[in-house]
């Protein structure tokens, strides 16, 4: 079931009056059954094991190293058994592919007669998210930061609550327990204010990116033809799609879980007016950054391995490099492993993953005789055309990742990026598919604004909250009318996934 | 060591991390009030601090802690 079509409407309608039926103390138990039913309804009863497999183990493993571990050494051994089975599920339904991959891949580079089928399992839905958010339960438990959930059902919820499983965010259990458990009262606030974001990531996902994805596929796909100019706006609109469209994907389930009175995390902060690309990763995808930080980096660089190797650099190399190197390997690794989170290609791996820590690196490198040079030549840093400059240069750097990652396959890219430099007539834009530029641009403009807003810490729901409920509805309306007439959807129109729902 | 002697021995491990000498800490000092002390710093800030003291943090307290009162409070928990 799509959350973009009308049948989830209809859904989402029924399931929020057999919510509401239900006595508030057993109010999460519906939204268990609620849930269920939309992973079946969406793919299958057979998928529901692999997720059961998931709740168990990780029920499971909790609960004997909360109450059955005596000493750190056997609960070490639990955790990383656990570990070892929630991923090795991940990894054999999405990874797999990784081992023909790399034979292929060596088969094309030294033209090799050999060439190994893909395998295509299905994944159950959302697994990619669920798994991290499982994964940081159990070692939260391992950590005494969270209480192992003595409740199956209580614990089943965590993991299957259907708004999480179409593209995150990954949440952590102490949150997502105080957001399930606490009495939820019939709001009439909770649910305007649920349905006007839920409306407002539809007109981001409808008439921003599925619109802009009509001309990006038009163009990608035949980069021979439309080179030059036609391929450096591309890549700008996919930069706009894709945010319109992970970001309305967001705004969609945020909505529709505060329908259910329970608040789920933001998952975007104003990434594009971001200074740097360090920042812009601190507002983009926030909830798979802070879990790679918590459970990937922050153990790794507390490690002794990676203190001695510190110790060693620093004697080789001098303080300040030496306690650089063990940074850069740390987050080497962290990137490598969101790389590969996006999907088992080398696209991604380097799309996702080697190439911002590139910039990265490269970024703590020259800050600061960057910041040296900025002084000396007495560079206004604080005025309106700096800070535009640092949004724009982040945001070509982005789209220089963007260009990799739309791309069919790494080598094509290298294709694309060729034909970005060879000429193509004025007149070719004629064929590319019309859309509603000025309706377009109108929701541009409004997600920029809303954008800005938040960037400066104007919390714009909340403003919206305090407006009188006739100029709400105006809005509401204004939003449902653009997106019924401008809207990517309906008889001519295929219906566009998520694309962060497909990693 | 006295809550004094523990504050010496920080401003200590402060300076070498954050290679600053002006560097002084007391409870209420924050990752606000060092320039150099974001997430990463703070890592080898950890690590530097338990080395000192010959004491162990947990990734809880790593990721909880929120101003050197705190961080002392379980050194001198440790130590006892």
């Amino acid at each position: 079931m799509r959350i973009t079509s009308f049948n989830f409407f209809v859904f989402l309608f029924l399931s929020l009056v057999v919510f509401y039926i239900f006595p508030k103390k057993y109010r999460w138990f519906a939204l268990l059954g609620i849930s269920i039913f939309f992973f079946v309804f969406s793919s299958s009863w057979k998928l529901l094991l692999y997720m059961i497999f998931g709740i168990v183990v990780s029920y499971l493993g909790s609960n004997i190293i909360e109450k059955k571990c005596k000493n750190d050494k056997s609960k070490k051994i639990v955790l990383f058994l656990t570990l070892f089975l929630i991923v090795g599920e991940l990894a054999i339904l999405k990874y797999i592919n990784i081992f023909p991959a790399t034979i292929n891949l060596f088969g094309s580079l030294f033209n090799l007669d050999i060439y190994f089928n893909t395998i295509n399992l299905l994944a159950p839905l959302g697994i990619s998210y669920y798994t991290l958010s499982l994964i940081g339960y159990v070692t939260d438990v391992y950590r005494t930061t969270s209480k192992a959930q003595t409740n199956i059902l209580k614990h089943a919820l965590f993991t299957c609550y259907y708004p999480l499983l179409i593209s995150g965010p990954v949440v952590r259990y102490n949150y997502m327990q105080r957001e399930f458990f606490e009495e939820k009262k019939l709001d009439f606030n909770n649910l305007f204010i649920g349905f006007t974001r839920l409306i407002y990531g539809l007109l981001k996902k409808l008439v921003i990116a599925d619109q802009l994805s009509q001309v990006v596929n038009a163009v990608f796909s035949n980069y021979n033809y439309y080179t030059g100019w036609y391929l450096v706006v591309a890549v700008i609109l996919y930069a706009i799609q894709i945010y319109a469209d992970f970001s309305g994907c967001m705004d969609i389930v945020i909505g529709a879980s505060k329908m259910y009175g329970v608040n789920l995390p933001e998952n975007f902060n104003s990434p594009f007016f971001s200074k740097n690309l360090s920042e812009f990763w601190r507002r983009w995808h926030i909830s798979l950054g802070t879990w790679g930080k918590d459970y990937i980096m922050y153990p790794l660089l507390k490690a002794n391995i990676f203190q001695k190797i510190g110790k060693k650099c620093k004697k080789l190399f001098g303080k300040k490099i030496g306690k650089l190197i063990p940074t850069i390997i740390s987050i080497l690794l962290l990137w490598l492993f969101i790389g590969l989170w996006h999907g088992a290609s080398y696209k991604y791996i380097f799309a996702a993953g080697i190439l911002p820590w590139i910039y990265l690196t490269v970024g703590q490198i020259v800050e600061k005789p960057i910041e040296k040079l900025t002084e000396k030549l007495h560079i206004k840093t604080e005025c309106f055309s700096f800070r535009l400059f640092q949004s724009l240069r982040t945001f070509f750097f982005m789209c220089v990742i963007w260009l990799f990652a739309c791309s069919p396959s790494l080598r094509e890219s290298i294709y694309i990026i060729k034909n970005i430099f060879v000429n193509a007539s004025l007149l070719l834009r004629n064929e590319l598919p019309v859309i509603p530029i000025l309706p377009i641009l109108f929701s541009v403009t409004i997600v920029f604004i809303v954008d800005y807003l938040n960037y400066k810490n104007i919390d714009v729901s909340l403003k919206f909250k305090e407006q009188n409920l006739i100029f709400k509805f105006i809005v509401l309306f204004a939003f449902i009318i653009t997106i019924l007439i401008y809207g990517a959807y309906g008889p001519g129109y295929n219906p566009t996934d998520f694309i962060y729902g497909g990693f | 060591m006295t809550k004094e002697e523990i504050y010496n021995a920080l401003d200590e491990v402060f300076q070498e991390v954050f290679d600053d000498d002006e560097i002084h800490v007391n409870e209420s000092t924050t990752a606000d009030d060092i320039e150099d002390w974001d997430s990463l710093e703070h890592i080898n800030l950890v690590v530097a601090v338990e080395n000192k003291f010959g004491i162990k943090f947990n990734m809880n307290e790593v990721t909880t802690m929120k101003n050197v009162g705190e961080m002392v409070d379980i050194i001198l928990e440790r130590q006892q």
